[in-house]
């Protein structure tokens, strides 16, 4: 009977301890490794994400991934211009963002990676405005969230996913 | 080298102005300000947002709806920063200092309820005194900036996502 009864206790502890152990734990889902260093990331709200990386030589670059870690659109590095590029919004139906080749445009990409410019007559349109802090970075969704791991040899930087058990 | 920017600048303007039947659609615009700082959308295709003076005084804070219809505009005589809080189609609430922390929400209807405080105590977002922030799209469409070439003057326009 002492013995069922300790059994039951301890059995009841192992439940409780495990249950909030595996609550509290966070898996990695996916990682993709940047070209240069990841100034901002925009979550997509769905398990993707877009993230802009600007290089030694101050190029920019807009990378979306979509919710497995594969690349869903890469703009490209900007050379253009140094003042880089801002994303505006990131779904996942579309990203916007304002890009800096030699002047600065905003675009509008579909899920398909199709890039269009958001225009208007009269002069060029950006996103937001220019005023620090620009690109303002949103990393977490309903269901995990992003970092970026940095390596401290070689600075390579690595956007990663996490779900939140 | 300003008259070559100027082209290139209108030429890109007629351009993209060309193109962009194929993206994004304007729904409206407003605005010719010399500065816009900060833009909030408010979730319902409306929106708010702080414009200045290219002396940095006066500064508003300006709310639309939907339609681009004005809701609110308050001038202010602060040069520091303001900072919406929040704004959806029924409220905007904003702080910035004039003669003290100012702290409130507008309905509306324009109705302006000050966000009262104990006695010695204020009551502040911890973003006031950090620069604004912009939060431009909701789930219809976003906001961006025209910034018109060669004044720089910048008007607010509304896209649909298509």
């Amino acid at each position: 009977m002492v013995m069922t009864t300790r059994f039951t206790i301890y059995s009841a502890i192992l439940v409780i301890g495990g249950g909030c152990l595996t609550a509290m734990a966070l898996t990695e889902q996916w990682r993709y490794v940047a070209r240069a260093s990841v100034r901002q990331i925009a979550a997509d709200g769905k398990g993707g994400c877009a993230y802009v990386d600007i290089d030694a030589s101050n190029w920019a670059a807009v990378v979306w991934l979509n919710q497995k870690g594969a690349v869903q659109y890469s703009s490209g590095v900007q050379t253009g211009s140094f003042l880089g590029a801002i994303i505006n919004g990131c779904s996942a139906n579309q990203l916007l963002y304002t890009g800096m080749i030699g002047f600065p445009m905003m675009a509008q990409v579909d899920k398909k990676g199709n890039a269009l410019p958001v225009a208007a007559f009269g002069g060029y349109v950006i996103g937001m405005p220019l005023m620090m802090p620009i690109g303002t970075s949103l990393l977490n969704d309903k269901k995990g969230f992003f970092v970026v791991n940095v390596n401290t040899n070689t600075d390579v930087n690595t956007v990663v996913r996490y779900l939140y058990k | 080298m300003n008259h070559r920017t100027l082209i290139l600048g209108v030429m890109l303007g007629i351009l993209l102005g060309g193109m962009h039947v194929r993206a994004a659609t304007q729904r409206w615009s407003y605005d010719d300000a010399p500065m816009i700082t900060s833009i909030m959308a408010d979730g319902s295709g409306g929106c708010s947002y702080v414009r200045r003076e290219t002396n940095d005084l006066p500064s508003a804070v300006v709310w639309l709806d939907k339609n681009g219809a004005l809701i609110y505009r308050a001038d202010l005589t602060t040069n520091l920063p303001i900072t919406i809080i929040n704004c959806t189609k029924k409220q905007l609430t904003y702080a910035t200092w004039q003669d003290n922390w100012r702290f409130v929400q507008v309905a509306r209807n324009g109705t302006v309820t000050p966000v009262t405080a104990g006695n010695n105590t204020l009551t502040v977002p911890i973003l006031v005194l950090e620069l604004p922030v912009s939060f431009t799209t909701d789930r219809k469409g976003f906001f961006g900036l025209l910034v018109r070439i060669p004044s720089s003057r910048v008007t607010l326009v509304r896209y649909d996502n298509k």
